[in-house]
C-alpha cells in the first residue's frame, strides 16, 4: 500500500485559511450581537429618560413650561456615560386651536463618534385648563 | 523499509514540491493551536459579557412592564400618597375614582414589588415583580408644581458599584382642591414627601 506521509504547503494554507476564517467569523458574531445589545439598551434607556422628562414637564405650572426651564434639565449619570455632551432641547409653541394648548418638541442632543446626534425626539401636547387659561 | 518515507520525502522535494513531514505538520498545527486557543479565551470573555448584557437587558425588560404599569395607575390617579411606615420604605397609596372606584397599593418587600388592588376593602387582585441585584425601592411625593409628581426610585446593589434608577410619573387626574387639601392634611400627619 502506497502511505502518503506529506502534507503539501498548499494543503496547510488551505487548512490554516479555513481555521482563521471560522475564529474571524465567530469573532465578528460575537461583537455584532454585542453591539446590537448595547444600541438597544441605549435605545431603551433614551425612551425611559424621554418619558421621565415627559412626566416632569407635565407637572410643571404651564407658565414654566419654557425651552430655557427644560434645556437646564440634566440627563441621568446613567445616559451622561453612555453619550458624550447629552443635553435636552426643546420648541414651546402655544396653540389656540382646536384646543388650547400648549406643544412641546423635545429633543435629546448628543455628540457620538465627534459627530453632533439627536438620538430621539418627542413632540407632545399639555391641555390649557380653563384656570390657566385665564 | 524505515527510510521509505523520508526517500519519498526527498523525491518530493527534488522535485521541487514543498513538502513537510507529519513532524512538521503537527509542530505547525501545535502552534495554529495555541493562537486559536488565545482567540477562544478572548472569544469566552466576549461570550461572558455577552450573556451579562443580555441578562440585564431582561431585567430592565422586566422592570419596564412594571414602571409602565406603575405610570398608568399614577396618571389616573384622583388621590395619591405616602402610607406612614416607620423604618420602611412607604408604601405608595393611588386613589381611582369613578365607575372603577379602587385603591391601588404599591409596597416593596423582600425584593419583591407588590401592587394590590382593593375596593372598599375587598382585595380585588394582586401583582408581584421580583427586583433582582438586592433592589430597593423608594416612593417620593413632589407638590411644587401644577399636577403632584411621583418619583419611584430603585437602587440596586450590585457586587462592586451602587446604582439607582428612577422613573417619573404626573399625576395629571389629581384636582387642585382635593390635592391642596390632601398636602395640608399629609403636612399636619409629618409625612415627608
Amino acid at each position: 500500500m502506497n502511505r502518503r506521509a506529506a502534507f503539501s504547503i498548499m494543503e496547510l494554507v488551505i487548512a490554516i485559511i479555513l481555521l482563521s476564517g471560522a475564529v474571524v467569523a465567530v469573532g465578528q458574531f460575537v461583537v455584532q450581537v454585542k453591539q446590537g445589545l448595547r444600541d438597544r439598551a441605549l435605545s431603551r434607556q433614551i425612551g425611559w429618560e424621554i418619558e421621565n422628562v415627559r412626566e416632569q414637564i407635565s407637572s410643571w405650572p404651564l407658565a414654566d413650561v419654557t425651552a430655557a426651564r427644560i434645556a437646564a434639565l440634566e440627563c441621568s449619570a446613567a445616559l451622561q456615560a453612555e453619550l458624550d455632551e447629552v443635553r435636552w432641547e426643546a420648541e414651546v409653541l402655544p396653540l389656540v386651536t382646536p384646543v388650547r394648548a400648549t406643544q412641546v418638541t423635545l429633543r435629546l442632543k448628543s455628540t457620538l463618534n465627534e459627530q453632533r446626534a439627536e438620538p430621539a425626539s418627542l413632540t407632545f401636547w399639555i391641555e390649557s385648563e380653563a384656570s390657566d387659561a385665564e | 523499509m524505515q527510510n521509505e518515507p523520508n526517500r519519498s520525502l526527498r523525491q518530493l522535494r527534488r522535485r521541487r514540491r514543498m513538502a513537510f513531514t507529519l513532524l512538521e505538520v503537527v509542530a505547525m498545527l501545535t502552534v495554529t493551536a495555541a493562537v486559536m486557543s488565545l482567540s477562544g479565551v478572548v472569544m469566552h470573555r466576549a461570550f461572558a459579557a455577552h450573556r451579562d448584557a443580555m441578562q440585564h437587558l431582561q431585567q430592565t425588560e422586566h422592570l419596564q412592564q412594571m414602571v409602565h404599569r406603575w405610570r398608568q395607575d399614577v396618571r389616573a390617579a384622583q388621590r395619591v400618597s405616602l402610607l406612614e411606615v416607620d423604618g420602611e420604605p412607604s408604601p405608595l397609596q393611588i386613589d381611582v375614582a369613578g365607575d372603577s372606584a379602587r385603591q391601588i397599593t404599591y409596597r416593596w418587600s423582600q425584593e419583591l414589588l407588590s401592587r394590590e388592588v382593593h375596593r372598599q376593602g375587598e382585595l380585588l387582585g394582586s401583582e408581584q415583580w421580583s427586583l433582582p441585584r438586592a433592589a430597593r425601592v423608594n416612593f417620593s411625593i413632589a407638590r411644587t408644581g401644577r399636577y403632584p409628581l411621583v418619583t419611584s426610585r430603585l437602587d440596586f446593589s450590585e457586587q462592586k458599584s451602587a446604582s439607582s434608577l428612577e422613573w417619573y410619573a404626573c399625576a395629571m387626574a389629581v384636582q387642585a382642591e382635593q390635592e391642596t387639601g390632601q398636602a395640608a392634611e399629609q403636612a399636619g400627619e409629618g409625612i415627608d414627601d
